[in-house]
């Protein structure tokens, strides 16, 4: 049974956060509450510096608010301990951004595995998995390939599908199409939107793109920390 | 993924594996050579069926040995234990036919009657009987191109070769033996030896009968196992200090290579240490994942170094002058060693850029370009 078979309704609760840089002098999130229901699709927009990607990281626990509570899958993950954070991003979030951030030394099938390390013993059921998910992606002609022989399009189908490795019930998306050409863009998109459908995984998506907004469930505008509207 | 890493940066990995080798080529080249020589020198204390030696006490070295022959036959004949012994006379000249300052040669004098002949028991031809043959070691023979009934020029004098020999001793087998009275020209040590090979009764205790021979004649030096060698030379101890020391330096070095090399390259993957943080690797993956590959260049670097290491110590068996002292062994021991002290010394050295790594925050790291 994968994890997005048992998703309780609300995927993302966040209350009242805020973050500072700079000793306060910077305001990256401002008093920002959110909900995110299981298996929606939001697409988070704004211009730069409006702490949409700031929003993210807390959501992934790899920064913490100065203030606020983020309840993920019913689990406050802004009070998880840094082993419980790591076990958390592990196990319960796919990360996407928008450079894909593959290893260069590893092939599709090997960066595919990454996450599975130290979760799923077995080496031939990783192998297996990442297959899958590559078939997934419509990338299973290219497992024993390099990131370097690939195009941008490519390489983002690999990291989307390394972001599917352990299950997860939340995909996190950092301008996933930012470096990609429109069409691409587009394609990569429906794939995403492919694999919600298919699997029920909650999708929140970073994006300043009219087109990947449109695609979204809902769109939250956010501007100077702060949610518009 | 270790591997990968390590291959993806070939160059860095050899350089490093190199780094590592050069402690291990130490340990086992240097290591191979004392043991040779260890055995080599107990080979000398037990040959020809000997149980001890007799030497002069308080000598730098054992060829400064220096023993009045009458008299020191008329000390051991006081024992009763003492069986046989046998006069032996080594000396020190210029190999005949070499112009090399390297190309020393020694000769040893032993007296045809003697056990002492028997550790340079003849498998070619026989042992000499006339001051005017010789019998020479198979490493001399070989080195020199010589052979049975070949004639020799030693000083003034021109000897027959009637027979070549494989003690198994390295400094026999690369020696001149001839009549004790003729290397005594040599030399001008008339009436002195270097020293005495010396037979006991069975069941004899030779470390008490050694303590006791030296308690009443301290002027002599009994040698029963080569671990008592330093009593007249120091020879063994010092290159045993020097294998240390060398090994020791080097090993230093190879431990800051790899820390020098994991450091850069943790340096250079900061972004890539972020994205497994980020994707839920946990500090001590990536740390392990560092040591990993520390680990890994150890084990090359051992490998090629226990290569380049015994090949260095072969070396030492055709140099000019090393061929007649060095016979390099290689037990076991030497090799567990080295590798036992490289791998550790590899991670060791790997610990704080791995520590680094973990350190690495996927905020920051994901900003890093």
């Amino acid at each position: 049974m994968s994890n997005a078979d048992t998703v309780p309704p609300t995927a993302v609760i966040a209350r009242n956060l805020r973050k500072t840089y700079e000793s306060g002098r910077v305001v990256a999130l401002d008093d920002l509450s959110l909900d995110v229901a299981a298996g929606e699709f939001v697409a988070i927009c704004g211009p730069s510096g409006c702490g949409k990607s700031t929003l993210l990281n807390m959501i992934t626990c790899i920064d913490r608010p100065d203030s606020g509570s983020i309840d993920v899958f019913d689990r406050r993950v802004s009070a998880l301990s840094p082993r419980e954070a790591d076990d958390y991003r592990a196990n319960d979030v796919g990360l996407v951004f928008q450079l894909h951030n593959l290893l260069p030394h590893l092939t599709a099938i090997e960066n595919v595995q990454t996450p599975m390390l130290g979760i799923v013993a077995d080496r031939s059921e990783r192998a297996e998995r990442a297959a899958a998910l590559l078939e997934q992606v419509g990338m299973s002609h290219r497992l024993n390939n390099l990131p370097t022989t690939m195009s941008g399009g490519e390489r983002q189908r690999v990291a989307v599908a390394r972001a599917m490795a352990n299950r997860p019930r939340l995909i996190l998306a950092d301008e996933p199409t930012g470096s990609l050409d429109s069409l691409t863009g587009q394609r990569l998109l429906g794939l995403l939107t492919d694999l919600r459908d298919a699997t029920g995984v909650t999708l929140v998506v970073v994006t300043h793109e009219r087109a990947v907004a449109d695609k979204a469930d809902r769109t939250i505008r956010m501007l100077d920390g702060r949610i518009e509207g | 993924m270790t591997w990968r890493t390590l291959h993806r940066q070939l160059v860095r990995t050899a350089l490093s594996a190199l780094g590592v080798a050069i402690g291990v080529i130490a340990i086992v080249a240097l290591g191979a050579v004392s043991k040779g020589l260890r055995a080599s020198v107990q080979g000398g204390i037990t040959s020809g069926g000997s149980d001890m030696m007799i030497w002069e006490a308080g000598v730098a070295a054992d060829i400064f040995s220096s023993l009045d022959e009458a008299d020191t036959r008329a000390k051991l004949a006081e024992f009763p234990e003492i069986t046989e012994v046998a006069a032996g006379l080594s000396h020190l000249i210029r190999t005949p036919g070499m112009r090399s300052v390297a190309a020393l040669q020694i000769v040893i004098g032993v007296y045809p009657d003697e056990f002492g002949q028997q550790a340079q028991e003849p498998s070619e031809g026989r042992r000499f009987r006339t001051r005017d043959e010789a019998v020479v070691g198979y490493r001399f023979a070989e080195k020199l191109n010589k052979k049975v009934g070949d004639t020799l020029e030693v000083g003034d004098r021109t000897y027959t070769i009637v027979g070549t020999f494989r003690s198994g001793v390295v400094f026999f087998d690369g020696a001149i033996v001839l009549h004790i009275d003729e290397v005594r020209r040599l030399n001008g040590r008339a009436g002195r030896v270097t020293s005495f090979n010396v037979r006991l009764k069975p069941g004899t205790d030779a470390q008490a009968l050694a303590g006791r021979i030296e308690e009443k004649y301290p002027e002599l030096a009994v040698i029963t196992d080569e671990s008592e060698y330093h009593k007249v030379d120091q020879g063994l101890d010092a290159s045993d200090d020097m294998v240390a020391a060398v090994s020791f330096i080097a090993l230093i070095v190879g431990s800051l290579v790899i820390a020098n090399t994991m450091w850069m390259s943790v340096a250079q993957r900061t972004r890539e240490i972020g994205v497994l943080r980020a994707i839920g690797w946990p500090r001590r993956r990536i740390v392990g994942m560092v040591l990993m590959e520390a680990f890994g260049i150890g084990v090359i670097g051992c490998g090629l170094g226990m290569v380049l290491g015994v090949l260095l110590a072969e070396l030492t068996r055709s140099l000019p002058f090393s061929w007649q002292f060095m016979s390099p062994i290689y037990p076991p021991v030497i090799f567990l060693r080295a590798m036992a002290i490289a791998l550790v010394l590899s991670v060791v050295g790997a610990l704080i850029p791995a520590l680094r790594a973990a350190r690495v925050t996927p905020v920051e790291a994901l900003r890093y370009e």
